[in-house]
This record gives C-alpha cells, structure tokens and sequence, in this order.
C-alpha cells in the first residue's frame, strides 16, 4: 500500500462494500489506526487536508444548490413566471431581502427585465407592394395613423411591426386612379395631391375595426390613409 | 399561409398539431421582443441578445461554452419538433431533444391565467401582451437551460434513469435526495409517468423543478436555509441504485475526461483515452502498493513535475510544518466526487468528521500533534 496516499485505496474499497455505512465506518477506523503507525504520519497529515478539502465541496455544494434555488425564484419572479400564491411570493420576496447581496441581484434582474420590454409605446405598421416594404406608418397614444403615397396597382399587405399581416389584397386602377374610379368626373384638388378630404375608392376596416384603412384615387396614383379608431383599440 | 394568424393560434398549432409552418411563421416571419431599445426581434435573435449578457456567464459560471450550450438548448425548447414516423427511419438520431409542443402549451396555460380577453378587447394591444408573455417564459427558459447546462457540468444534480414500465426517462434529480430513493421520491412527487408521450421527459423535469424550488422555498420561510428537498428519513436505501460513487477510480477517470479541456496543457495532450489509462493505472498502482509518480511519469511520457502537479503523492511540505502544499489536481477531483456522494457526506457528517476534521487540522496546521495519533 502506497503509504502517503493509502486512505485513497481504504475508501475507494469501502465504497464498493454491499453495506456502506459499515464499510465506511470500518475504513476510517483503519485509517486513524493505520495513522498511528510512524511511517503513515505523512498519509494521515495529508488524509486530514484532503477531507478538509471534501468538507469544503459539500459546503460549496450547499451554497450553490442555495443560490440555485434562490435565482430560480429571481428569474421568475422578475419575468413574472412565478406559479404560486401571494403568500409564497411575500416569502419569498422576505428570504431575498435577508441578504443585501440577493436583494441587489434581484433588483438589477428586475430593472433589466422591464428594460427589455421597453418597447416603443407606438405600433409601427408595414405597408408592403409584391412583398418589399413600401411605407409605414404608427399608430399609439400619440398618433392615429397616416398617408402613405404614391400607390399604384400591385398587390398590397399590411403587417403590423410583430410580423402578422392584417390586411392583404390587390389594389387596381378603379381603387386608385381617378379616371376609372370616377369616370366623367373632374378631379378634385385635394384628390389629385392625394388628400384624405377626396371620396374614398375603399373603406376597410381590419382588426375587428381597429384599424381603417381608407383608399383614394389620384390622378396617376393614389394614396392608402390608416387610421385607428382609438374607440375601439381602448376598450 | 399562416401570415394572418395571431400568435396566440400560431402557438396553438405548434402545440396541438405540430404544425410545422406555424412554426416557420412563427420562428422567421414574427418579430415578437424587445429588447433594450432595439427594433422588434426574431426570437433566436432575443435569445441571442441575453447569450451576450453579463448576467448569462454568471448563471453559466462564468464558461463562455455553457453559455453556447444554454443558447442552443433554449432555442431547441422553442423550435424542435419531433420527427415524423417516416423521418425517423431516415435520419436515426437526429431530432432528439427538446419538444417545442411541450413550451408552447405551457406558454399557452401562462397565457390563460394572464389575460382576460374581456378586459382586453383591443387586438393590438392583446398581441402585444401575449408577445411580452412569451418574451418572459423565453427569459426563464433561457435561465432554466443555463441552469441545466451547468449543473449537468457541475453535477450539482445527478442524471436517473427512471425506468417506467419497462421504458427509461432520464432525468436529472438534486442530490440532496438520497440515490436510493430516487424512484419513491419520483413516485410520490411526481406522480404517473409515460415515458413514451411525446415531451413527457420535459414536464416530468418541470415538475421535479418546481417541486424542489418549492421545498426550497418553504425551508427559506421557515427560517431554516436551505435544507435537503426531502426528509431522508422518509426513505430507505436500496442497494441497487446505489451509484453515486461505486467505483471511485472509474468515477474520477470520466469525470477527468469529461473536463479535459480544463486540465494543465500536458494533461489535455494525452487525449481522453491515455487519460482514463492514466488515472486507472494511478488508482491500481495505489491499490497494489506500487504506485511511484516519477514512474509511471516516464512511462506515459509526461515530465516529472507535471506528474507532481497531478498526481503527487506527497505534497505537504513538512510532517509537522505549518506548510500546506496545494493538492494534486486528481486528489482534488476525487475529494469533490466524494463530496458530492450522498452516502459518503451523511457518514462523514453522522461520525462528526466534519467538524472534527476542521478541528484536526486547526491544530495540525499550527503545529501541533494530530489528533488522529
């Protein structure tokens, strides 16, 4: 037996005793006896240092499955994932405030978190032609819409900024030209710079009325006025 | 096809049918999160803004590689489906992993206990409060993979083979629950398992998650810290399923090699392979009483003292000195894989060798006579 290092093969054995605990208890007993001997001082003095270093794992072990949990927790409550009662979560909010160090991380998740969702309080919404972007406009607290120009005959769609499409359709020479739309009838000024004051060629209501979109006809294109009908995106 | 859908009816089609366009639409047309300011982004795109975060290589303990892994893991939660029938046959394998269905009804339950669509009426609005959902539960999930990557790393929890009727679910298991009673545990806490339903591996892991987080949290409340999940006593030990630490030098070799990468540079060149010989050989030579490091040193071709450094027999300066020489890395391996077996801590702890041990060397270090002689 190697004897600087012979508590290694005493315990590696216990460890495959069919009754553990025993084995354990026996090993260590070889060990402390064996240390005894002048020749195994060297081992026994080392022995010590490595359980010291074991008892340092677990100890570590123990605080990380303790900051484990607690961040679990962190996370969800600062994504607001959390699943139990009001009464686990003052809990829980109690432990965190126990340590300064918890209470800060905590803190910092939170603000973090309600900054990634800091979107802009608008929605930008996309008009497309044959697919490739073409204008936009937002619709929020601060603005109910606008005009976007220049449209000719295609095949239009419009998303909102998360990617979803609420209107598609294909817009013609009787939607937006005033000749065929109002055929004999002289062009009002208005029409012809593609204002919103001109008739209407289309009146489309998306998002169960949310959203109005409104098509005019120009004298060599016309115009799309989205609106939102504060109404009903407030209910 | 799906470009009108709300994501609500998009997410339900990944859930219920598996639809593979809701989940293209979903994964390559929507632009669902925010982040700091930036315009709306694709979902691997937020991801990968929060693999970049500070706060991702603290949850991965500071290895930049878990945190890879942790982004790949939360991507697959949210875009792998399992494979059809007719493609299994054909690519045997591939599409293990997570099963998006899974998330995606959980996002859907989460949805429902947030939003009353009576108090929210407006469409726009609702979209982007089911989207701010998701962002959260991606958040958490993302979170919840880095914890995984690295506690798979650390062996913080160990990986069980719950068997069910014959068929295997490998979960991972705190090892505060003793090994020996990881099937009772399972049994009384979980509940039934079908180990053939699809994503039946992720809600089982769930449950045992929030089971364990929850009687953590309890043990908080009550001012005790954070205890073992489950009284112990309430189990026994069965023989069988006693594998924490069997085989000490087997145990420590695939532990070894399993970090090579984060060896001393002479260690990592030996490859895995003449590492396992090597650690195996170590743990012989010790049995037989032959082990001499120079030696096998020569024999495997590395210098003396790197052999020092890593498997040293003898590194503390002085018998009685207060000089205390750092532990051969494999001594320190093998200390942690004895540390994190549950049968060796609660002998050590039961035979007050912990405190005792600390006591020993407050003593030995100064100077003093061991209190083993």
């Amino acid at each position: 037996m190697s004897k600087d290092l012979y508590f290694i093969t005493i315990i590696a054995d216990a460890l495959k005793a069919p009754n553990v605990d025993e084995a354990l208890e026996r090993a260590f007993d070889k060990i402390r006896s064996l240390g005894r001997k002048p020749q195994y001082r060297q081992g026994l003095l080392q022995f010590e240092q490595f359980m010291h270093r074991v008892n340092q794992y677990d100890e570590k072990k123990s605080g990380s499955r303790q900051e484990t949990v607690i961040r679990t927790l962190m996370v969800e409550l600062a994504t607001d994932t959390f699943e139990g009662t009001d009464q686990e979560r003052q809990a829980i909010m109690g432990a965190i405030s126990s340590r300064s160090d918890w209470e800060d991380e905590y803190r910092r998740l939170a603000e973090d978190v309600e900054q990634l969702h800091r979107a802009p309080t608008a929605t930008k919404l996309f008009l497309l032609r044959d697919g490739k972007p073409f204008g936009s406009v937002e619709v929020g607290e601060d603005s109910l819409g606008g005009v976007i120009d220049g449209v000719t005959p295609g095949a239009y769609c419009l998303k909102l900024d998360t990617g979803r499409a609420i209107w598609q359709e294909n817009l013609t020479d009787r939607d937006l030209l005033w000749t065929k739309a109002f055929p004999g009838k002289p062009l009002m000024a208005a029409a012809d710079a593609g204002g919103a004051q001109a008739p209407a060629t289309r009146r489309l209501s998306v998002l169960g009325g949310e959203i109005t979109l409104l098509v005019f006809a120009g004298l060599e294109c016309g115009s799309i006025e989205i609106r939102l009908n504060p109404s009903v995106s407030s209910r | 096809m799906y470009e009108h859908l709300p994501l609500l009816e998009l997410a339900e089609l990944i859930a219920d049918k598996a639809d593979r366009t809701a989940l293209h639409e979903l994964h390559d047309q929507r632009r669902l999160f925010y982040y700091q300011g930036e315009r709306a982004l694709r979902l691997a795109e937020f991801v990968d803004r929060l693999r970049l975060e500070d706060r991702s290589r603290l949850w991965c303990g500071g290895d930049p590689e878990i945190v890879e892994k942790a982004y790949d893991l939360t991507i697959g939660k949210f875009s792998n489906l399992p494979l059809r029938q007719s493609e299994r046959s054909a690519c045997s394998g591939k599409g293990e992993g997570p099963d998006c269905r899974y998330y995606f009804r959980a996002f859907l339950e989460h949805v429902s206990k947030k939003l009353d669509p009576k108090q929210m009426e407006s469409e726009l609005q609702r979209e982007r409060f089911v989207a701010g959902l998701l962002q959260n539960l991606v958040m958490r999930h993302f979170y919840l993979s880095c914890l995984e990557c690295w506690r798979s790393f650390q062996k913080l929890a160990r990986r069980y083979v719950w068997k069910v009727d014959g068929y295997p679910l490998v979960v991972w298991l705190p090892l505060d629950i003793p090994s020996g009673s990881s099937r009772a545990w399972l049994e009384a806490n979980v509940g039934e398992a079908h180990p053939q339903r699809t994503g039946e591996r992720d809600r089982v892991q769930a449950a045992i998650d929030r089971i364990t987080t929850r009687r953590k949290m309890l043990s908080l409340d009550t001012g005790n810290g954070v205890e073992a999940v489950a009284a112990p006593d309430r189990f026994t030990l069965s023989s069988e399923e006693d594998e924490v630490v069997t085989d000490l030098s087997q145990t420590v070799a695939e532990e070894k090699v399993r970090t090579i990468r984060c060896q001393r540079p002479a260690i990592q060149e030996l490859g895995a392979n003449k590492l396992r010989g090597l650690i195996l050989r170590v743990f012989d030579d010790l049995a037989k009483g032959s082990y001499e490091p120079g030696r096998v040193a020569d024999e495997v071709g590395l210098s003396r003292a790197t052999m020092s450094r890593f498997a040293g027999s003898r590194w503390s300066g002085r018998l009685r000195g207060a000089v205390q020489g750092p532990l051969p890395d494999l001594w320190l391996n093998t200390a942690k894989m004895l540390a994190a077996d549950e049968r060796f801590m609660r002998f050590v702890r039961s035979a007050g060798l912990s405190g005792r041990i600390e006591q020993v060397l407050g003593t030995a270090y100064s100077g003093q006579r061991s209190a083993y002689e």
